[in-house]
């Protein structure tokens, strides 16, 4: 690796806040910043929590999609949907219950 | 059950955040419970607030508007927005706002790939800036916490039964 390719890698970390750099004569000397590091995963960490419980969320969803689809059409009512679908809001109350 | 894993990809300094998810289900199938009316309640909005879907109008220029409340606090939280492009069972792009930090407008795209009965979902989330990006996680911060936990709940129930 060129020290150009090196230099430019580190001002991507410090764009990012990752690293922050210092002068100290001919030298540059780089200081990690692992709180910035930490900031971030907690970051992913809760943002892929929400994203992971609504996708799980629109799984049951298609379950009962599916499930109507596959049913003889003269049973194929949105009611049905909905009473399979309320089914899975039951699953929450019991959930509810557990942390109590 | 196994359960399909979620990718979140969200470089540092950017103001982009991208998830990719798969689905056991077609795309129409995939597309309908993402824009029925509906089906969208039962999953749209955070768990356990109840959900109420004022209008979601799923056409390009159509408007969507939702409010999930805390039936525990009476705390209400208004999200809107307006489909910018619609594909049936390809791909949505659209605004999304909270109107609590009103102006602070993302554009989203969720694209749906055809895995051949299965689909793959991805969604690309741009934000007006990277401040903007990282506080989307700081308000949703002390549920995400909250969350967690329960879902540790839900996981050690898994294993002791």
């Amino acid at each position: 690796m060129t020290k150009q390719a090196v230099s430019r890698h580190i001002q991507v970390l410090e764009t990012a806040g990752l690293v922050t750099r210092t002068r100290d004569g001919q030298r540059r000397p780089c200081n990690l910043r692992p709180a910035a590091l930490e900031e971030l995963t907690s970051w992913i960490d809760t943002y892929r929590l929400e994203a992971e419980r609504r996708f799980r969320r629109l799984d049951a969803v298609l379950e009962t999609v599916r499930a109507e689809e596959n049913r003889p059409a003269e049973n194929a009512t949105s009611a049905n949907t909905k009473s399979n679908i309320n089914t899975d809001n039951k699953n929450t109350d019991t959930n509810k219950e557990q942390e109590k | 059950m196994t359960t399909n894993p979620t990718t979140l990809t969200a470089t540092p300094g950017t103001p982009f955040a991208d998830t990719v998810r798969e689905f056991d289900a077609t795309p129409e199938q995939v597309f309908r419970a993402q824009t029925d009316p509906d089906l969208v309640a039962h999953w749209l909005g955070p768990r356990k607030l109840e959900m109420t879907v004022l209008e979601y109008d799923v056409r390009p220029g159509g408007s969507y508007r939702y409010i999930p409340r805390d039936p525990a606090s009476g705390t209400e939280y208004r999200f809107r927005g307006v489909f910018h492009t619609v594909e049936k069972s390809v791909l949505i792009i659209q605004t999304f706002e909270w109107e609590s930090a009103s102006g602070q407008v993302s554009l989203e795209s969720s694209r749906f790939e055809d895995l051949g009965g299965r689909t793959r979902l991805i969604g690309h989330s741009v934000f007006p800036s990277v401040e903007a990006r990282d506080a989307m996680v700081d308000n949703g911060m002390e549920r995400g916490i909250v969350d967690s936990m329960n879902r540790l709940d839900e996981l050690i129930a898994v294993h002791a039964g």
